[in-house]
């Protein structure tokens, strides 16, 4: 016998919410990782700014910019509660999706943020990572043994 | 026997976790502790559902490979 509990999460680094600095929260450690191993992923690289519609630069906490979505998906992390938003302009970019973008940043985070709490608590813990063909994103499965 | 977890995380970010090993009240403390590690690494996680696995559907999925199903939900955080 097992017990199945599923959650939804979302992102919120709760240190900038309650003042602290955003380079002082472990979460902020773990999305610029998961941007890291995203941009990696899709050719895309790290950086601060997107583009809108008409090229206009916008500034963000941090942004994303690959082959496919040149534009890119930025984040702001709210700085009264912490909570993190995602931004991109899609306008006339039918054949581009770029929530595929914030669903593989969003996945990765909370891949690493649950692996660095099962170790926080004395789990032995892998990841493993398996495509879905159709390039219909991928399975990320984490495992803790204590 | 050996206390595991396993969790499958979907695109949208949902959380899907099956608790091995746990009996009753452990499985609920062990949530709970899991819940306040995950917002010190940035995630805010909120219960969806919760249910008990029987011995049966254990065997089933030996039987057919581990295989798990998934489900879409709303991101709600663009």
């Amino acid at each position: 016998m097992s017990q199945v509990v599923s959650y939804r999460s979302k992102l919120k680094l709760v240190g900038v919410g309650s003042g602290r600095g955003i380079e002082a929260d472990p979460g902020w450690e773990i999305l610029c990782d998961a941007m890291r191993v995203v941009a990696e992923e899709l050719n895309g690289v790290v950086c601060r700014e997107i583009l809108d519609f008409f090229g206009r630069p916008r500034r963000c906490s941090l942004a994303l910019r690959t082959p496919q979505f040149p534009r890119g998906v930025g984040i702001e992390v709210c700085p009264k509660t912490g909570w993190v938003s995602f931004l991109y302009d899609d306008y006339g970019m039918n054949e581009v999706d770029p929530k595929s973008i914030v669903g593989r940043i969003t996945q990765t985070h909370v891949a690493f943020a649950l692996a660095r709490a099962l170790r926080d608590m004395n789990y032995a813990v892998e990841i493993d990572e398996s495509e879905i063909p159709g390039n219909a994103g991928r399975v990320v499965t984490v495992r803790g043994e204590l | 026997m050996a206390k595991r977890i396993e969790a499958i995380v979907e695109r949208d970010g949902t959380l899907n976790i099956e608790y091995i090993g746990f009996h009753g009240p452990d499985c609920r403390s062990e949530g709970i502790s899991l819940e306040k590690a995950l917002s010190h690494y940035g995630v805010d996680a909120s219960e969806l559902s919760h249910r008990l696995k029987s011995e049966e559907e254990v065997e089933l999925e030996i039987g057919e490979g581990g295989a798990k199903g998934s489900s879409e939900r709303d991101a709600g955080y663009v």
